[in-house]
Protein backbone atom coordinates (compact mmCIF):
# COMPACT_ATOMS: atom_id res chain seq x y z
CA UNK A 1 0.00 0.00 0.00
CA UNK A 2 1.14 3.29 -0.66
CA UNK A 3 2.72 5.13 1.97
CA UNK A 4 1.16 8.21 1.54
CA UNK A 5 -2.38 6.11 1.90
CA UNK A 6 -1.21 4.42 5.03
CA UNK A 7 -0.24 7.56 6.51
CA UNK A 8 -3.58 9.46 5.77
CA UNK A 9 -5.54 6.34 6.83
CA UNK A 10 -3.84 6.61 10.58
CA UNK A 11 -4.66 10.40 10.25
CA UNK A 12 -8.58 9.71 10.12
CA UNK A 13 -8.98 6.66 11.97
CA UNK A 14 -7.34 8.98 14.63
CA UNK A 15 -9.99 11.37 14.02
CA UNK A 16 -12.84 9.25 13.67
CA UNK A 17 -12.01 7.62 16.88
CA UNK A 18 -11.80 10.96 18.42
CA UNK A 19 -15.18 12.14 17.33
CA UNK A 20 -16.71 8.73 18.22
CA UNK A 21 -15.41 9.69 21.79
CA UNK A 22 -16.90 13.30 21.65
CA UNK A 23 -20.37 11.72 20.77
CA UNK A 24 -20.87 10.73 24.36
CA UNK A 25 -21.55 14.10 25.15
CA UNK A 26 -24.99 14.55 27.08
CA UNK A 27 -27.62 17.82 27.36
CA UNK A 28 -27.89 17.89 30.79
CA UNK A 29 -23.99 18.92 31.09
CA UNK A 30 -24.87 21.98 29.90
CA UNK A 31 -27.50 22.33 33.04
CA UNK A 32 -24.01 21.83 35.11
CA UNK A 33 -21.94 24.10 33.06
CA UNK A 34 -24.57 26.81 32.91
CA UNK A 35 -25.91 26.92 36.81
CA UNK A 36 -22.85 25.13 38.46
CA UNK A 37 -21.00 28.15 39.32
CA UNK A 38 -23.71 30.69 40.25
CA UNK A 39 -24.97 32.28 43.21
CA UNK A 40 -27.15 29.60 45.11
CA UNK A 41 -26.05 26.56 43.53
CA UNK A 42 -23.87 23.84 44.75
CA UNK A 43 -21.87 21.12 42.41
CA UNK A 44 -19.77 18.51 43.09
CA UNK A 45 -18.18 16.35 41.73
CA UNK A 46 -16.32 12.85 42.95
CA UNK A 47 -14.31 10.83 40.88
CA UNK A 48 -13.50 6.90 41.18
CA UNK A 49 -10.66 7.61 43.63
CA UNK A 50 -12.70 8.85 46.40
CA UNK A 51 -15.96 6.34 45.02
CA UNK A 52 -14.94 3.12 44.68
CA UNK A 53 -16.53 1.36 47.47
CA UNK A 54 -19.88 2.41 45.78
CA UNK A 55 -19.18 1.16 42.58
CA UNK A 56 -19.28 4.83 40.87
CA UNK A 57 -16.59 6.07 39.11
CA UNK A 58 -18.04 9.29 38.29
CA UNK A 59 -20.61 11.41 40.71
CA UNK A 60 -21.76 14.82 39.57
CA UNK A 61 -24.76 16.28 41.27
CA UNK A 62 -25.57 20.13 40.88
CA UNK A 63 -28.85 21.37 43.71
CA UNK A 64 -29.99 25.44 42.00
CA UNK A 65 -32.56 27.32 41.66
CA UNK A 66 -33.54 27.81 37.78
CA UNK A 67 -34.27 30.77 36.27
CA UNK A 68 -38.61 32.01 36.46
CA UNK A 69 -38.11 33.56 33.27
CA UNK A 70 -34.84 33.98 30.26
CA UNK A 71 -33.81 31.30 27.42
CA UNK A 72 -32.25 29.37 30.50
CA UNK A 73 -35.57 28.38 32.76
CA UNK A 74 -37.22 25.97 33.50
CA UNK A 75 -38.60 24.69 29.34
CA UNK A 76 -34.88 24.91 29.27
CA UNK A 77 -33.93 22.40 31.87
CA UNK A 78 -36.60 20.36 30.80
CA UNK A 79 -35.78 20.24 27.19
CA UNK A 80 -32.03 19.01 28.07
CA UNK A 81 -33.28 16.99 30.20
CA UNK A 82 -35.57 15.56 27.32
CA UNK A 83 -33.04 15.30 24.93
CA UNK A 84 -30.78 12.62 27.08
CA UNK A 85 -34.13 11.26 27.64
CA UNK A 86 -35.06 10.35 24.15
CA UNK A 87 -31.31 7.99 24.40
CA UNK A 88 -32.64 5.94 27.89
CA UNK A 89 -32.93 2.95 28.01
CA UNK A 90 -34.71 3.05 31.44
CA UNK A 91 -37.34 5.73 32.26
CA UNK A 92 -38.95 6.72 35.13
CA UNK A 93 -40.67 9.47 35.93
CA UNK A 94 -43.14 11.26 38.46
CA UNK A 95 -45.43 14.26 37.31
CA UNK A 96 -47.21 16.45 39.90
CA UNK A 97 -49.66 18.93 38.18
CA UNK A 98 -48.47 17.93 34.58
CA UNK A 99 -45.04 19.32 35.06
CA UNK A 100 -41.49 16.77 35.93
CA UNK A 101 -41.48 16.53 39.35
CA UNK A 102 -38.65 13.95 39.30
CA UNK A 103 -36.80 11.97 36.64
CA UNK A 104 -34.38 8.96 36.90
CA UNK A 105 -33.17 7.83 33.49
CA UNK A 106 -30.48 5.03 32.78
CA UNK A 107 -28.43 6.04 29.65
CA UNK A 108 -27.00 3.71 27.51
CA UNK A 109 -23.43 2.50 28.84
CA UNK A 110 -20.53 4.57 28.52
CA UNK A 111 -18.48 1.40 27.35
CA UNK A 112 -18.43 -1.83 28.34
CA UNK A 113 -19.49 -2.39 31.78
CA UNK A 114 -19.66 1.23 32.59
CA UNK A 115 -23.56 2.74 33.70
CA UNK A 116 -24.59 6.06 33.02
CA UNK A 117 -27.77 7.48 35.15
CA UNK A 118 -29.37 11.11 35.52
CA UNK A 119 -31.66 11.88 37.98
CA UNK A 120 -33.45 15.33 38.50
CA UNK A 121 -35.98 15.81 41.36
CA UNK A 122 -37.97 19.43 42.03
CA UNK A 123 -38.65 20.07 45.56
CA UNK A 124 -41.86 22.44 46.87
CA UNK A 125 -39.56 25.69 46.89
CA UNK A 126 -38.65 24.98 43.30
CA UNK A 127 -35.21 23.95 44.32
CA UNK A 128 -34.22 21.51 41.59
CA UNK A 129 -31.32 18.79 42.13
CA UNK A 130 -29.46 17.19 39.38
CA UNK A 131 -27.51 14.20 39.11
CA UNK A 132 -24.72 12.50 37.03
CA UNK A 133 -23.77 8.64 38.53
CA UNK A 134 -21.43 6.69 35.99
CA UNK A 135 -20.09 3.27 37.45
CA UNK A 136 -20.64 -0.07 37.91
CA UNK A 137 -23.32 -0.46 39.95
CA UNK A 138 -27.01 -1.59 38.08
CA UNK A 139 -30.09 -0.12 38.43
CA UNK A 140 -31.29 -1.55 41.29
CA UNK A 141 -28.50 -1.10 42.97
CA UNK A 142 -28.66 3.12 42.45
CA UNK A 143 -32.79 2.69 43.42
CA UNK A 144 -31.86 1.02 47.07
CA UNK A 145 -29.04 3.58 47.75
CA UNK A 146 -31.49 6.14 47.30
CA UNK A 147 -34.47 4.54 49.16
CA UNK A 148 -31.71 4.48 51.98
CA UNK A 149 -31.22 8.39 52.04
CA UNK A 150 -34.17 9.00 53.52
CA UNK B 1 43.52 -2.51 -14.92
CA UNK B 2 45.20 -4.49 -12.24
CA UNK B 3 47.61 -8.04 -13.33
CA UNK B 4 46.25 -11.26 -13.64
CA UNK B 5 48.82 -11.95 -11.05
CA UNK B 6 47.73 -9.72 -8.57
CA UNK B 7 43.86 -11.05 -8.78
CA UNK B 8 44.97 -14.06 -8.19
CA UNK B 9 46.95 -13.25 -5.08
CA UNK B 10 43.64 -11.22 -4.05
CA UNK B 11 41.39 -14.29 -4.86
CA UNK B 12 43.98 -16.75 -2.94
CA UNK B 13 43.30 -14.01 -0.51
CA UNK B 14 39.93 -14.07 -0.62
CA UNK B 15 39.41 -17.71 0.13
CA UNK B 16 41.81 -17.36 2.80
CA UNK B 17 39.34 -14.85 4.37
CA UNK B 18 41.81 -12.30 4.56
CA UNK B 19 40.84 -9.95 2.00
CA UNK B 20 40.32 -6.41 3.44
CA UNK B 21 37.03 -4.38 2.09
CA UNK B 22 39.23 -2.25 -0.54
CA UNK B 23 40.56 -5.69 -2.05
CA UNK B 24 37.49 -7.07 -1.95
CA UNK B 25 35.93 -4.20 -3.86
CA UNK B 26 39.31 -4.28 -6.45
CA UNK B 27 38.07 -7.86 -6.82
CA UNK B 28 34.78 -6.84 -8.02
CA UNK B 29 35.94 -3.55 -9.89
CA UNK B 30 38.03 -5.89 -12.23
CA UNK B 31 35.56 -8.70 -12.83
CA UNK B 32 32.44 -6.17 -13.86
CA UNK B 33 35.56 -4.45 -15.94
CA UNK B 34 37.64 -6.93 -17.09
CA UNK B 35 36.36 -8.49 -20.75
CA UNK B 36 39.29 -10.92 -21.36
CA UNK B 37 40.72 -13.31 -18.59
CA UNK B 38 41.86 -16.47 -18.16
CA UNK B 39 39.37 -19.41 -18.35
CA UNK B 40 40.29 -20.73 -14.88
CA UNK B 41 39.79 -16.79 -13.43
CA UNK B 42 36.51 -16.40 -15.27
CA UNK B 43 34.82 -19.25 -12.67
CA UNK B 44 34.54 -16.78 -10.29
CA UNK B 45 32.83 -14.08 -12.05
CA UNK B 46 29.81 -15.17 -11.51
CA UNK B 47 30.59 -15.36 -7.53
CA UNK B 48 31.29 -11.61 -7.59
CA UNK B 49 28.73 -11.05 -10.06
CA UNK B 50 26.06 -12.15 -7.92
CA UNK B 51 27.66 -10.29 -4.75
CA UNK B 52 27.27 -7.47 -7.05
CA UNK B 53 23.60 -8.17 -8.09
CA UNK B 54 22.75 -8.81 -3.92
CA UNK B 55 24.45 -5.37 -3.38
CA UNK B 56 22.51 -3.81 -5.57
CA UNK B 57 19.30 -5.29 -4.06
CA UNK B 58 19.83 -4.25 -0.70
CA UNK B 59 19.80 -1.07 -1.74
CA UNK B 60 15.97 -0.92 -2.08
CA UNK B 61 15.04 -3.43 0.54
CA UNK B 62 17.12 -0.61 3.06
CA UNK B 63 14.58 2.17 1.17
CA UNK B 64 11.90 -0.53 1.93
CA UNK B 65 12.95 -0.46 5.50
CA UNK B 66 12.88 3.39 5.85
CA UNK B 67 9.51 4.00 5.00
CA UNK B 68 8.91 1.15 7.20
CA UNK B 69 10.42 2.33 9.84
CA UNK B 70 8.51 5.99 9.13
CA UNK B 71 5.40 4.06 8.65
CA UNK B 72 5.73 2.96 12.73
CA UNK B 73 7.03 6.89 13.77
CA UNK B 74 3.86 7.79 12.34
CA UNK B 75 1.62 4.89 13.83
CA UNK B 76 3.53 5.53 17.26
CA UNK B 77 2.89 9.74 16.88
CA UNK B 78 -0.84 8.87 15.58
CA UNK B 79 -1.58 6.75 18.79
CA UNK B 80 0.69 9.15 21.25
CA UNK B 81 -1.86 11.55 19.83
CA UNK B 82 -4.87 9.52 19.84
CA UNK B 83 -4.63 9.05 23.71
CA UNK B 84 -3.26 12.39 24.39
CA UNK B 85 -7.01 13.45 22.80
CA UNK B 86 -8.68 10.77 24.85
CA UNK B 87 -6.81 11.57 27.76
CA UNK B 88 -7.78 15.25 27.19
CA UNK B 89 -11.58 15.07 26.36
CA UNK B 90 -12.23 12.84 29.16
CA UNK B 91 -10.49 15.33 31.64
CA UNK B 92 -12.68 18.06 29.92
CA UNK B 93 -15.61 15.90 30.70
CA UNK B 94 -15.17 14.24 33.43
CA UNK B 95 -12.64 16.14 35.34
CA UNK B 96 -10.30 13.76 37.39
CA UNK B 97 -10.45 16.25 40.15
CA UNK B 98 -12.99 15.72 43.23
CA UNK B 99 -14.47 19.30 44.30
CA UNK B 100 -17.74 21.24 45.39
CA UNK B 101 -18.64 24.59 44.40
CA UNK B 102 -20.95 26.66 46.65
CA UNK B 103 -22.10 30.02 45.56
CA UNK B 104 -19.43 30.14 42.96
CA UNK B 105 -16.63 29.19 45.49
CA UNK B 106 -14.52 25.74 44.34
CA UNK B 107 -13.43 23.60 47.22
CA UNK B 108 -11.77 20.62 46.99
CA UNK B 109 -12.13 19.64 50.79
CA UNK B 110 -13.07 16.07 49.77
CA UNK B 111 -15.35 15.57 53.02
CA UNK B 112 -17.14 18.86 52.10
CA UNK B 113 -18.10 17.57 49.02
CA UNK B 114 -18.96 14.23 50.01
CA UNK B 115 -21.57 15.52 52.68
CA UNK B 116 -22.64 18.52 49.71
CA UNK B 117 -22.96 15.00 47.46
CA UNK B 118 -25.14 12.89 50.20
CA UNK B 119 -27.21 15.85 50.34
CA UNK B 120 -28.12 15.78 47.02
CA UNK B 121 -28.68 11.86 46.85
CA UNK B 122 -30.97 12.82 49.98
CA UNK B 123 -32.80 15.22 47.66
CA UNK B 124 -33.36 12.86 44.76
CA UNK B 125 -33.95 9.79 47.00
CA UNK B 126 -37.05 8.06 48.13
CA UNK B 127 -39.16 7.46 51.34
CA UNK B 128 -41.34 4.98 52.59
CA UNK B 129 -44.19 8.24 52.41
CA UNK B 130 -43.05 8.67 48.46
CA UNK B 131 -43.89 4.93 48.27
CA UNK B 132 -47.01 4.64 50.49
CA UNK B 133 -48.59 7.90 48.12
CA UNK B 134 -47.89 6.04 45.24
CA UNK B 135 -45.64 8.56 44.08
CA UNK B 136 -42.82 5.96 43.10
CA UNK B 137 -43.91 3.97 39.58
CA UNK B 138 -44.35 0.02 40.46
CA UNK B 139 -41.63 -1.26 38.14
CA UNK B 140 -39.13 1.25 40.36
CA UNK B 141 -40.93 -0.42 43.82
CA UNK B 142 -39.57 -3.69 42.11
CA UNK B 143 -35.88 -2.57 42.03
CA UNK B 144 -36.27 -1.39 45.33
CA UNK B 145 -37.39 -5.40 46.41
Amino acid sequence: MNQKVKYYLSILLLLASMSAFAQSGLYTEDIFQHYGKRHGSTMVQLSADVLKAYDVTLYKSLSFHPEASGPYGWSWIIACIDQDKRRARKIKETMLDGSLESGYYQLPQARKGINRFILFKVNGKKKATLIYIEGTLNSAELVSMLFSKK
Amino acid sequence: MKSIEYIKHLLDKYFEGNTSHSEELELRRFFAEAKDMPAEMSVYKPLFGYIDKESSMIKPMRHHHKLYIRYIWTAAAASILLLFGIAGYSGYIHGNSNYVIINGEKSTNVQLAKEEAQKALTDVGFSQKDISKELIPQDMKEDMQ
